[in-house]
């Protein structure tokens, strides 16, 4: 079948091209060009008075490569043909006599699907809810089908360098007020398309006009800033070659012709197919997109049917958990100890759904349907007929069993879901009068950005417990990943570790900043000492606290810590070390607080980098000993979606296997002995898989 | 009389995946190619040195002709000379082995020909009731290799599974010890370590003629996370198509003879048998079955395991390296990771295929030629069979 048909309107002699290619979302790959070429001749050949592009699909236009056929047998020659028949294709179409137009109906249009748009079509027409956008660094590639230069024409070029470093993705009325663009109904598409057309034949294409003016317009000067600026950002952590890809191609864009200047997009794009850090990010995005919802296996037929749940605990993860899943259309009874306390925090989910609306990313009727789903109590009486409860009160294993004992006096059938970070299921569960209804469903926060949930089986969980949770988990559009019981299980103690090493480094002499600008060059997000005080200090207190208290050999806390906790630096609005989180403006105050290690050596900048980027990897392999952990696709899904490993490494699993295991192990263990830090004492998941000779290819 | 006994010339075709390169080869011919590289391996043919030829073939029906196929194959090979075939399972060509060496003991010859072959490819299916007619309904036709089960017990991939359970090796291991196969069949292949044992053989499948030279199921390029996702088969708690062989089509050759008999035709030996044992125990016990024989056959040598430097232990499941080993070392973790380090040390059946009447011949060979690149050592090969026999063969190189 044709990817691309083609069908001419022999009256007002408009072809329409219909993209549908195979696959469940239409990308581009080999047939596709080639139906394309094609749909292209004959339109030359009919001297057609204009070109409408349509979708067969009702949720894809065209999204992007078909990378995993790109990627098969590729050689860097292969990749080259590729990319420029795509651009010579989108370059025969903006230079044709004929004028070329989109219409998306809802759809998405992304990567070298908004390409398309951006290059060989003189407008578009979109519905509201259309999507479009640049998301080639989120899959380790940047946009090499005239994305850098054809986007700055669309929007200007400051927006550009913003949406394609960030790879961000917008709905069409974020375009509106973009020259190319006519946002409307679904109804008036293809009318305004043709009359469009009529009215602009010989219209020349923006990307060729001389006399075009850029939206948005900035000097040469301050457009090299933005680029200096964007590359400051991006270059701070080495590992991310398409972003620093993506800048050169944007700054060619600022001396060179457009045609030289999407030349040298192809020679910049080529050597990234064959880059490890690319190859990883590929990776990642198949292993969320194809693997992720296929872990976590359970006997679905087993989950009670969760079309109403309870939510105890209406602080900002009980909303955040409300919101969500109410938004995915489950009525939601949100309760807490007051009623007062409830109905502010239901005024305060309305307002940020508010704050949405106003700026356009949520429609009032999403909003609307959401505030009808929830609803408030203060009983637990109101509990009788709900399948599932989801408590996330206080992190407190007396009050979590208080929770529970109350919960299960009113509705014993419940399945009593813990959204605790730390506390094992085994110490929530023991004495209760039906241990196997409780599971636990730890989400994390902002809920409504987070896209993972670690949904835990405790000892006595029921499978019909856990296939509920990992149901309900999955129809609130998490990606789950199933792991046993033990303090932390897999998130929290992993993360925990990063941040608690982020402590001893700074114990040992190096400063809390240098700490944190080396995590952002070996790739985290986020320094451990800037998330102390983003995340709350308080919580770190309590949660390392507590995992010190059940792995005291390896997790013991830092008497810094302790001492930030006294002194009350627990950030979240308080004192932390930063004045400003968001301006990550140091706050040398804190100093005073930090007890230096007597005699210990100080780590160099590539020893303290591995103390986190590796301390963290090995916390992980601890769990897949300690059996906390299963597989190693949930160890990587779990670290890059949850806790903030690197992106570009793909996970701990990938990032050990790429080192190699017995040099990991090795280092490690050096790295211990060293710096006398337990924790970093190599798992013996490293010694099992050394035993079996293996030293690579985990995953 | 001559007590030492010696492999002159070991050789085995490449081993094809399943309907794969070697799927529409007759084992018979297989078997020949074997055989003939075997026999000739040293330079000159040996065909008129044999005494006595003993094959081991677990699968009969894969052949034209359903009996007497090791005649079948001494024939063809221009061997006018007594045939044995014996079925013991995945032992069948270890046991054949260990036929030819108690003759050689006995005085009875001096060279002997053993042979192994499989061609699960080639089995069909078949029905018992087509042969009375049938008045109505469907006719249900067997799979003899799918699974492979006896009447009445437990399919084999079962009771491996309920082994690791049983010895505490968790599926995270057996998983492991599958991609460390593939991985380390690689490496071994990239230093051209099978050159020595490999006898590659013109194929044809379809209307394709071709050489084939290397084995065909190992996949290097996979992963410890993929193997891990494979679902769970025929009802056990950890064997996945990842911790468990391929179904294989291959054939693997030994000539062996008296030392003085080699002396005196001025041939190499590239080994020596030692001793070989057979040992059973319950039809369950096929993951550790490897152990107890690796102990009678050490016991019966008076050798202990520490002399060992080389360990093969087929592949049947990940499991039996693993329970096998873990038994051997009593259970103590470091010294069971001692002894998995010198265990397959260049990939096993996960990797290089399992077809099942040939293997026995190519863990042996595999071993006796790693010695011999180490400068020389003691190593034992031990083998699983269905319901629970067991092959072992000490061996010095």
């Amino acid at each position: 079948m044709s990817e691309v048909t083609y069908l001419l309107d022999k009256e007002s002699r408009v072809a329409t091209l219909v993209i549908d290619t195979a696959g469940p979302v239409n990308t581009i790959g080999q047939q596709f060009l080639k139906d394309l070429e094609t749909a292209m001749a004959r339109a030359e050949q009919d001297e057609v008075r204009g070109v409408i592009f349509v979708s067969g699909k009702k949720k894809s236009f065209l999204d992007g490569a078909n990378l995993k056929e790109i990627l098969t047998d590729a050689t860097p020659q292969l990749c080259r043909i590729t990319v420029t028949r795509f651009q010579q294709a989108l370059a025969f179409l903006a230079k044709s006599a004929f004028p070329v137009v989109a219409v998306l109906n809802g759809q998405t249009a992304i990567g070298g699907g908004f390409e398309l748009l951006l290059w060989a079509c003189d407008h578009v027409f979109a519905t509201p809810g259309s999507k479009m956008g640049l998301a080639e660094v989120t899959v380790g590639l940047f946009p090499a089908g005239g994305g850098t230069q054809t986007l700055r024409r669309a929007v200007g070029f400051k927006t550009a360098v913003e949406m394609i470093t960030t790879g961000r993705v917008g709905s069409a009325d974020a375009f509106a007020t973009a020259p190319f663009m006519t946002v409307c109904e679904s109804g008036e598409l293809l009318s305004h398309a043709r009359a469009w057309l009529e009215e602009h034949q010989g219209v020349v294409n923006r990307n060729y006009d001389p006399s075009y003016r850029e939206p948005d317009p900035i000097s040469d000067e301050e457009k090299q800033q933005v680029v200096n600026k964007a590359r400051f950002r991006s270059t701070i952590c080495p590992y991310r070659p398409y972003l620093l890809a993506a800048i050169e191609a944007l700054e060619a864009g600022l001396t060179l012709p457009f045609e030289d200047a999407v030349r040298n997009e192809v020679d910049l794009f080529v050597p990234l197919l064959f880059h490890p850090n690319a190859r990883n990010k590929i990776d990642l995005f198949f292993l969320t997109t194809s693997v992720g919802p296929k872990l976590a296996k359970v006997d679905q037929r087993l989950a009670v049917k969760a079309d109403r749940l309870a939510v105890i605990g209406a602080g900002l993860m009980g909303q955040g958990i409300a919101q969500v899943a109410a938004d995915r259309g489950i009525s939601v009874t949100l309760i807490d100890v007051d009623e007062a306390r409830v109905k502010e925090s239901l005024a305060n989910i309305d307002r940020t759904l508010e704050d949405l609306v106003s700026r356009g990313r949520w429609t009032a009727a999403r909003k609307a349907a959401v505030m009808a789903n929830l609803t408030c109590a203060a009983d637990y009486k109101d509990l009788r007929d709900i399948p599932l409860v989801i408590e996330c009160v206080f992190e407190d294993l007396t009050l979590k069993k208080k929770v529970l004992a109350q919960v299960q006096a009113e509705n014993p059938n419940a399945i009593f879901a813990s959204n605790t970070s730390t506390i094992p299921m085994a110490d929530i569960s023991q004495g209760a009068a039906r241990p196997e209804q409780v599971v636990g469903m730890h989400y994390f926060s902002p809920v409504p950005l987070m896209p993972l949930l670690e949904v835990i089986q405790g000892p006595s969980s029921s499978p019909a417990a856990v296939a509920t949770a990992v149901t309900c988990g999955r129809a609130m559009g998490k990606t789950v990943i199933l792991v046993g019981d033990g303090p932390g299980f897999y998130t929290s103690r992993t993360f925990g570790q990063y941040v608690l090493n982020g402590f001893r480094l700074v114990e040992m002499g190096l400063s809390p900043w240098e700490v944190d600008l080396l995590a952002l060059q070996a790739g985290f997000p986020q320094g451990p000492l800037h998330v102390y005080g983003t995340a709350g200090g308080n919580v770190i207190f309590h949660a390392s606290g507590y995992m010190a208290e059940r792995f005291p050999d390896r997790m013991a806390i830092p008497e810094s810590l302790v001492r930030l906790h006294e002194a009350g630096y627990v950030g979240a609005g308080k004192p932390s070390f930063y004045l400003d989180p968001r301006k990550m403006l140091p706050d040398e105050s804190v100093m005073q607080h930090i007890v230096r290690v007597e005699g210990a050596a100080k780590p160099s900048d590539e020893e303290a980098k591995d103390i986190l980027l590796l301390g963290m990897a090995n916390e992980a392999f601890w769990c897949m000993s300690n059996g906390v952990l299963r597989d190693y696709a949930s160890m990587d899904l779990g670290a890059v979606l949850g806790i903030g490993f690197p992106d570009c490494w793909h996970g701990p699993a990938r990032y050990v296997s790429l080192k190699g295991l017995t040099a990991v192990r090795d280092r490690l263990q050096m790295l211990a002995d060293k710096f006398g830090m337990p924790g970093l004492r190599p798992a013996p998941e490293f010694d099992m898989l050394a035993a079996c000779g293996l030293d690579s290819s985990l995953i | 009389m001559d007590n030492e006994f010696v492999i002159v010339g070991a050789k085995r075709t490449p081993f094809g995946k399943y309907l794969g390169s070697l799927s529409e080869m007759e084992p018979l011919d297989l078997a020949v190619h074997a055989g003939r590289a075997a026999l000739s391996a040293q330079g000159k043919d040996l065909s008129g040195e044999i005494d006595q030829i003993f094959v081991g073939n677990c699968i009969p029906g894969s052949f034209e002709g359903a009996s007497v196929t090791g005649r079948q194959i001494g024939l063809k090979l221009g061997v006018d000379r007594f045939t044995i075939t014996v079925d013991t399972a995945c032992c069948s060509p270890l046991t054949a082995l260990r036929l030819a060496l108690w003759g050689l003991r006995l005085g009875e010859l001096s060279t002997a020909l053993v042979i192994g072959v499989e061609s699960m490819s080639r089995v069909p299916h078949s029905s018992r009731e087509l042969r009375s007619g049938v008045r109505i309904g469907e006719v249900k036709l067997k799979d003899w290799i799918f699974p492979i089960t006896y009447p009445g017990y437990n399919s084999v991939a079962v009771d491996a599974s309920d082994g690791a359970v049983k010895y505490d090796v968790p599926k995270n291991m057996l998983d492991a010890w599958s991609m460390a196969c593939h991985r380390k069949w690689a490496n071994a292949r990239e230093a051209g370590k099978f050159d020595d044992e490999l006898a590659p053989i013109m194929a044809t499948k379809g209307r394709e003629r071709f050489l084939f030279a290397a084995d065909e199921s190992p996949r290097p390029e996979g992963t410890l996370a993929a193997i891990q996702q494979l679902p769970l088969i025929f009802g056990s708690k950890t064997t996945t198509a990842g911790n468990a062989p391929g179904l294989n089509d291959g054939a693997s050759a030994v000539v062996i003879m008296t030392a003085s008999k080699a002396r005196a035709l001025g041939l190499e030996p590239l080994g020596t048998v030692v001793e070989a044992s057979g040992e059973t125990d319950m039809p369950y016990g096929i993951s550790w079955i490897p152990a107890l024989t690796i102990k009678k056959v050490l016991e019966k040598a008076g050798l202990s395991l520490d002399r060992c430097d080389l360990i093969e232990i087929n592949e049947a499941f990940a499991a039996m390296p693993l329970v096998s080993t873990k038994i051997l070392a009593d259970g103590d973790r470091d010294r069971w990771f001692e002894l998995l380090k010198k265990t397959n040390v260049n990939g096993g059946a996960i990797a290089m295929g399992h077809p099942v009447g040939a293997s026995g011949l190519r863990i042996l060979m595999t071993m006796m030629y790693e010695l011999r690149r180490r400068g020389g050592g003691t190593g034992v090969a031990a083998i699983c069979g269905g319901l629970t026999q067991g092959e072992a063969v000490l061996l010095k190189a």
